[in-house]
């Protein structure tokens, strides 16, 4: 299960998509973001559908090491889903004992599971095409204004990139801790929902342990090497708009102003 | 000339409880002295808790002496703005290969130092194409930390330090959590930029192998420089301090196995010099008597 997080990993092929300013690409995806919650139309799902494919397809990422990521929030699908499904008033189509489905219920269940879908695809797309230090450079960039409202930017985006990359490395002690108190006679498969989370006490506790140890050591490691903040630092590869991130630019220009349009005629 | 030089160094751990009362007071180290020349290769050498990691972090200003002086390179510790230029000058190599990889790109992971002390761009990319050349890493240059084992991760924490042309480096026991090829892997590279770039090495271990093509070995004891029987401090060339087996056995360490072997059988009467450190050496000594 803990593979299966594919969010804040890296999918290392060269491709359109990859060599586009980190910028560009966090504006897109919020672009689309903004896109799924604002159409009410078919057309505009279909719209979104397309930009999706298109997305993928140049990114040349497998389509299935995209999906993986869907598997870690089927609980959060399933919960949202079944409350809008159940619970919205109008007109009935049919019932399950004291549950009803309603037409609009019906409707709003569908339109939020594509929405959610196509939420974690999209920023997976991001995170896939997007190396970490990427991400957070673009981040601590195209946010830099906030740095004059007294938000430590840089060192949010340190903040980040550092979680990002010690991610796998926390997955792989989970992996080893649940290994060493199973070989103890631990048991993290059967029993009901609240044995199964008290059986997680003796794997959150070590592992919370071990991250405070490496945080101390990195923090120890990082000050050596003379990390004194983001205050007269350099960069090796500093941020730079090339002739395709203004394509995508206005191709991010076209695509919203579309939708918006199929909104406004009521499609 | 000396590039560290301490002179009576005391530092204390002070354990504290919630009230801010001295709780317990561990000497870490007492009245201790060292200088290290320029351009050698110095082994510390100690039991657990002896003093030599505290050592090491007061070489890079991490923490301040509660006593004494330590220069590097002529700069005191203890000035407050002289702090990065002592850690641009003294690197420091850690034990955890994880723990001390801030990115998720070699070459990124690499620049992090230089881009710290604000070196230009282009300068950047030089210096990192050289020390990741220097670790012979240049390979595994847009891979990810994650898919290279323990010594290679190692030889990319040991780059990023190169990338910021150090004159010295402390390696913390960076063997200690390696495999023997992750070891012998670091343990070259400490070498060869010890004779090749001139860079002063300084390598804290357990490992007694390590310590044999040292220059100078120095065994710490409580904080400070261990007296061997006849009071004389044990520090000084391989040769010298393995002859002190019975010494070093006194402070709870080993020899290496071909000293203990040589040591063993002069102890049953076989007259070979002391000292022996190799297995070249011990053949040639044993020659003679088949």
């Amino acid at each position: 299960m803990l593979r299966d997080i594919t969010i804040g990993q890296f999918y290392p092929v060269d491709s359109a998509i990859h060599r586009l300013d980190p910028r560009t690409k966090l504006a897109g995806t919020f672009v689309f973001l903004v896109s799924l919650f604002m159409t009410k139309s078919v057309i505009g799902y279909l719209l979104a559908t397309a930009a999706l494919v298109c997305c993928i397809r140049l990114s040349r990422v497998p389509f299935k090491f995209i999906t993986k990521g869907l598997k870690a929030i089927l609980a959060v699908l399933l919960i949202s889903v079944s409350f809008n499904l159940f619970l919205t008033q109008g007109e009935i189509i049919f019932r399950i004992g004291f549950l009803k489905v309603t037409k609009e219920g019906l409707k709003i269940a569908g339109f939020m599971a594509i929405r959610l879908i196509y939420l974690v695809i999209g920023s997976s797309v991001m995170t896939l095409t997007t190396t970490p230090t990427q991400l957070t450079d673009g981040l601590e960039k195209s946010l830099g204004f906030l740095n004059k409202l007294n938000i430590p930017v840089h060192e949010i985006a340190m903040m980040m990139a550092i979680a990002l990359r010690f991610i796998p490395i926390l997955i792989e002690e989970t992996d080893k801790i649940m290994k060493a108190q199973q070989a103890r006679g631990a048991d993290f498969e059967s029993g009901n929902i609240i044995r199964r989370a008290k059986a997680l006490v003796p794997i959150l506790v070590p592992l919370f342990v071990s991250a405070f140890r490496r945080a101390a050591d990195l923090a120890n490691a990082m000050e050596a090497r003379c990390y004194h903040g983001g205050a007269g630092r350099t960069k090796m590869r500093p941020l730079e708009y090339s002739a395709a991130d203004k394509k995508a630019y206005i191709i991010m220009l076209i695509y919203i102003l579309i939708i918006a349009a199929a909104d406004f005629i009521g499609f | 000339m000396n590039i560290i030089k301490a002179a009576h160094i005391f530092y204390d751990y002070v354990l504290r409880d919630e009230n801010d009362n001295i709780v317990e007071t561990t000497h870490a180290l007492t009245d201790f002295d060292l200088e290290v020349e320029k351009g050698s290769f110095v082994c510390l050498l100690g039991h657990n808790g002896c003093g030599k990691s505290t050592f090491a972090r007061l070489i890079n200003a991490l923490n301040l002496p509660k006593e004494g002086t330590l220069l590097v390179d002529g700069m005191d510790t203890k000035d407050g703005r002289l702090t990065l230029n002592i850690r641009e000058k003294a690197g420091m190599v850690f034990q955890n290969p994880d723990n001390q990889i801030i990115s998720n790109v070699v070459e990124e992971d690499v620049a992090f130092g230089p881009e710290n002390i604000g070196v230009p761009r282009e300068e950047i990319i030089k210096r990192v194409d050289e020390a990741i050349d220097a670790v012979g890493m240049s390979a595994y240059r847009y891979k990810s930390p994650n898919q290279l084992s323990g010594g290679q991760k190692q030889r990319v924490a040991i780059a990023g330090i190169m990338a910021m042309r150090p004159e010295c480096i402390v390696f913390d026991e960076p063997t200690a959590m390696l495999d023997p090829d992750g070891r012998k892997e670091v343990l070259e590279i400490a070498h060869r930029l010890n004779r090749e770039e001139g860079i002063t090495v300084v390598l804290i271990t357990h490992y007694m192998e390590e310590a044999v093509n040292a220059d100078r070995i120095v065994v710490m004891e409580k904080g400070r420089i261990a007296l061997d029987k006849n009071g004389q401090k044990m520090d000084g060339s391989p040769r010298e301090i393995f002859s002190k087996v019975d010494d070093l056995r006194a402070l709870a360490l080993t020899v290496p196995v071909i000293t203990e072997l040589a040591h063993e059988l002069r102890t049953e009467g076989i007259p070979i010099p002391e000292g022996i450190l190799t297995r070249t050496e011990l053949v040639e000594a044993l020659k003679p008597y088949f």
